[in-house]
């Protein structure tokens, strides 16, 4: 069951009802969002929910024992890492790391047969273990919140609108709110109602509608120009960052409508000027929690420039392999250690930050989207000779053919409201600058973003990053 | 006891801020709903030149009339529906014939033009492919136009088509029109030029804005069968009730077949033999399949409201067998499609009139193997 569907449409009003009917008895409410949210995973297949009830008490009782039992903090920490990452390891990693073992073997002529096969991969699993992740990391370090029930706790790992494609959440930020009565007011579900339109907009209108431009590059067989394979990295930088962003926006909108503040997951991301720039601002929840959770417990920046290096390679490795099991996400996370080891050295960083000038800004901006999508390259082949070949092809035969400019032309007339909307953003620096328009402009809006998204949306019952 | 009146200000108050609350929400209403519309009409006239204000349906797009009345517009298109340079649905064709080839145009209306089968799929169409995998060099004109009566359909014959030299003429027959016709009614109609379907019911109204269409168009197969099932029967119960409410009284008043009905319809089939037999055509008739379930009759209110059930089912009986016995006496082919069209088979029509695509295939089917046997009985002859 996804966003985009009317099965979705239908579970979600009849909660809804339910949920509000509760009136401020929280506690019923947590108890019913909790059911709720385990009915939603179970649409998938009823055992991803059996597993992460599993792991989820697992979790909940080695944190409970870290609370009780001082001395032992490490030791029930442990435990939980490797509930956590074991359980991440073996339906995520395993098969890779297998393949490559008996690779390696079979070119020092050892034969050796793969243990086993055909792991199913839970979706969402990589988000909701971070999440989980983050009440135990806390709990260790001493941060722990009192008071926190299991069901509270199980609530806060499952919450379904977060759960299958964040943004990951931390306990301290989400926790609290599920242990008191909230307040659903007329500004929260006005915002939450823009909130769930503008992400589906960005998915069923922007990301779908992409597809048809960049799938066909990236297919078996396909030999095109290389405008044409140019055209289709442009389009895949737009469909990857509407498909995630529109489903956080629908994710944040749909916890807002039940009362809950969720993290801001995207910050105009291709408005960033340098690399670490746009970490600020590319899946901020992730690179957050790896940035408190490993690369500032590695060292962060605070031993020297070598060091500093060291544990950023290190944490956009893991940024990498947190996307998949493959020799292409470890590639673009290798990719984005380097531009961003490479910028650390060619600037600096200052402590106040040095206005430029208007067209140093956009200049700066334009070069770090290029080197964005040659990134989105690596991410999106299906193999390392595949990212390659294209990016040769690209040297080859770019140049302005017909085929190329009608794609062109197609991807910025689906991407157009987006920039407008974005360019006014980031002009006012301020993302919620829409919410100040009047009420007929709204009317226009809503108008607008429904013509489009329903009567001329692309056709897809998933998002990029469920396979994450 | 004291009763405390509640003062004035307070209820004046509560009332304006509700009412502005109304009007504020009322706008955002408006302009949503503008707006979607809006879109729709803007897209439309990118796409088929339809007009950007004032009240359109398909036919806006797809019809014009002349002295002559009704006809396809020359190059006119509207969402699935294509006309060709001489306004005929199908591909582009020339008036010339070729040496060779049997030329068959078909006369009729939404049924014949494919109002509701998928591109291509219309019974013209594939009857143009069947009789070609029969080995007939076949070339199948469609000129039907939707909602066009049988007199008016001679005079597009008369007209239009004969200079296209058609060796044969399949006419596919109607009996709506001659409801409820009288001598004064007959004259009217017949010194009145044809005009293209008006928009002044409620029904209509509705249909010719552009973003409820479309969104049905879309959004509705991405329901589930069951909730699509319960909307249709849902629609069409509430279109019942506001066609009702249009016609007043005169709600499906037409309930019996009058002499004078069936006369004019003889003379129309006279006419229509004539006009082909001067150019030698060869004229085939075709009498409508009339699949009549309670279910498909109050279908049929919508589009002939003033028609009750018992008229269509005399008309059936009595206009089939005029129908018949003039192809008898003047030795016309005649196919009944009402025999050969079982409407028990599920998905051959899609009401009483229309077919599926599947239905389209039959008759497709039908109608090329009496063409196919009929050539080869001329040829042994």
């Amino acid at each position: 069951m996804v966003f985009n569907s009317s099965a979705f449409l239908l579970f979600f009003l009849v909660l809804y009802s339910a949920y509000r009917a509760l009136g401020a008895r929280y506690v019923m409410q947590n108890r019913l969002l909790l059911v709720a949210s385990f009915l939603f995973y179970g649409f998938w297949d009823w055992r991803f929910p059996c597993l992460m009830a599993l792991t989820t008490v697992v979790d909940y009782v080695a944190t409970g024992r870290m609370q009780q039992h001082q001395g032992q903090r490490s030791t029930w920490l442990g435990i939980s890492l490797l509930n956590n990452l074991g359980v991440l390891f073996i339906l995520k990693y395993f098969e890779f790391f297998q393949a490559n073992v008996v690779g390696a073997l079979h070119h020092l002529g050892v034969e050796a047969s793969p243990l086993f096969t055909g792991v199913i991969l839970p979706v969402g699993i990589s988000f909701y273990t971070f999440q989980r992740m983050t009440f135990a990391l806390d709990a260790y370090h001493g941060k722990s919140l009192p008071g926190v029930g299991f069901f509270d706790f199980a609530l806060f790992v499952s919450f379904f609108p977060l759960l299958l494609s964040g943004p990951i959440e931390r306990s301290g930020n989400l926790l609290p709110q599920f242990m008191r009565t909230r307040v659903v007011t007329s500004l929260h579900v006005e915002e939450g109602i823009w909130l769930v339109a503008w992400g589906l907009f960005k998915k069923v209108f922007i990301a779908d509608n992409l597809a048809g431009l960049i799938n066909p590059v990236f297919a078996e067989g396909w030999n095109g120009t290389g405008g044409e394979a140019l055209i289709a990295i442009y389009a895949y930088a737009f469909q990857i960052y509407c498909d995630f962003s529109g489903y956080s926006d629908v994710a944040r909108g749909i916890a807002k409508l039940l009362g809950f503040d969720v993290m801001v997951n995207f910050n105009l991301p291709y408005f960033a000027t340098n690399p670490s720039d746009f970490w600020r601002r590319w899946h901020i929840s992730l690179s957050t929690w790896l940035r408190d959770y490993v690369y500032i417990p590695l060292g962060g920046n605070r031993h020297g420039a070598w060091a500093t290096n060291r544990n950023l390679m290190a944490t956009m490795v893991l940024v990498g392999l947190w996307h998949g099991a493959a020799w292409t996400f470890i590639v673009w996370g290798l990719y984005h250690g380097s531009i961003l080891i490479a910028h650390r050295l060619i600037v600096p960083p200052r402590r106040e930050p040095v206005a430029s000038p208007w067209y140093l800004h956009w200049m700066h901006v334009v070069l770090m989207f290029h080197a964005t999508c040659l990134g989105w390259l690596l991410f999106r082949a299906e193999s390392l000779q595949q990212a390659g070949g294209l990016f040769m092809t690209m040297l080859d035969s770019v140049r302005p053919d017909a085929l190329a400019l009608s794609r062109l032309g197609m991807l910025l007339g689906y991407v157009s409201i987006l920039l407008a909307a974005q360019v006014i953003q980031a002009w006012r620096r301020d993302l919620l600058v829409l919410k100040g328009i009047s009420l007929p402009l709204k009317g226009v809006a809503y108008g607008l973003l429904f013509y489009l998204t329903v009567l001329h949306g692309g056709t897809s019952n998933s998002f990029i990053y469920f396979q994450f | 006891m004291v009763a405390h009146p509640i003062p004035s200000s307070i209820f004046s108050f509560d009332m304006t801020q509700v009412f502005n609350k109304l009007v504020r929400w009322s706008l955002v209403v408006a302009c949503f709903l503008g707006t979607i519309e809006l879109a729709c009409r803007i897209e439309q006239w990118v796409l088929y030149d339809a007009p950007v204000l004032g009240m359109y349906t398909y036919d806006t797009a797809l019809f014009t009339t002349d002295e002559y009345g009704i006809k396809g517009k020359p190059n006119g298109g509207y969402e699935k529906w294509r006309l060709n340079s001489l306004g005929f649905r199908g591909p582009e064709m020339s008036i010339e014939k070729q040496n060779g080839t049997l030329r068959i145009v078909c006369i009729g209306a939404s049924e014949t033009f494919g109002l509701y089968e998928g591109k291509d799929n219309e019974w013209p169409r594939q009857l143009e492919q069947k009789l070609k995998a029969q080995g007939i060099e076949a070339e199948v004109i469609n000129a039907a136009i939707a909602g066009m009566s049988l007199s008016q359909r001679t005079i597009h014959l008369q007209q239009r088509l004969l200079q296209l030299r058609p060796d044969v003429v399949v006419m596919m027959l109607e009996y709506g029109s001659y409801a409820g016709l009288t001598p004064e009614r007959l004259r009217t109609q017949r010194s009145t030029r044809a005009v293209l379907p008006d928009h002044q019911g409620i029904i209509e109204q509705i249909k010719s804005l552009r973003a409820p269409v479309k969104f049905k168009e879309v959004a509705i197969p991405m329901l589930s069968p069951l909730v699509q099932r319960w909307l249709a029967k849902w629609e069409k119960a509430v279109k019942l009730e506001v066609r009702k409410k249009d016609i007043g009284e005169r709600f499906r008043s037409f309930q019996h077949i009058m002499p004078f009905e069936v006369e004019v319809f003889t003379q129309d089939l006279d006419h229509l033999h004539h006009v082909t037999q001067a150019t030698g055509s060869r004229l085939v008739l075709l009498s409508p399949a009339m699949w009549m379930t309670g279910e498909n009759l109050s279908s049929m209110y919508l589009s002939w409201p003033y028609i009750d059930e018992s008229w269509w089912r005399e008309a059936r009986v009595r206009m089939g067998e005029e129908a018949r016995e003039f192809a008898r006496t003047e030795h016309i082919q005649y196919l009944d499609l009402s025999q050969a069209i079982k409407g028990s088979e599920a998905g051959w029509m899609l009401d009483m009139l229309h077919f599926s695509d599947d239905g389209a295939w039959q008759v497709a089917q039908y109608v090329s193997h009496a063409i196919a046997n009929k050539e080869a009985g001329d040829l042994a002859h």
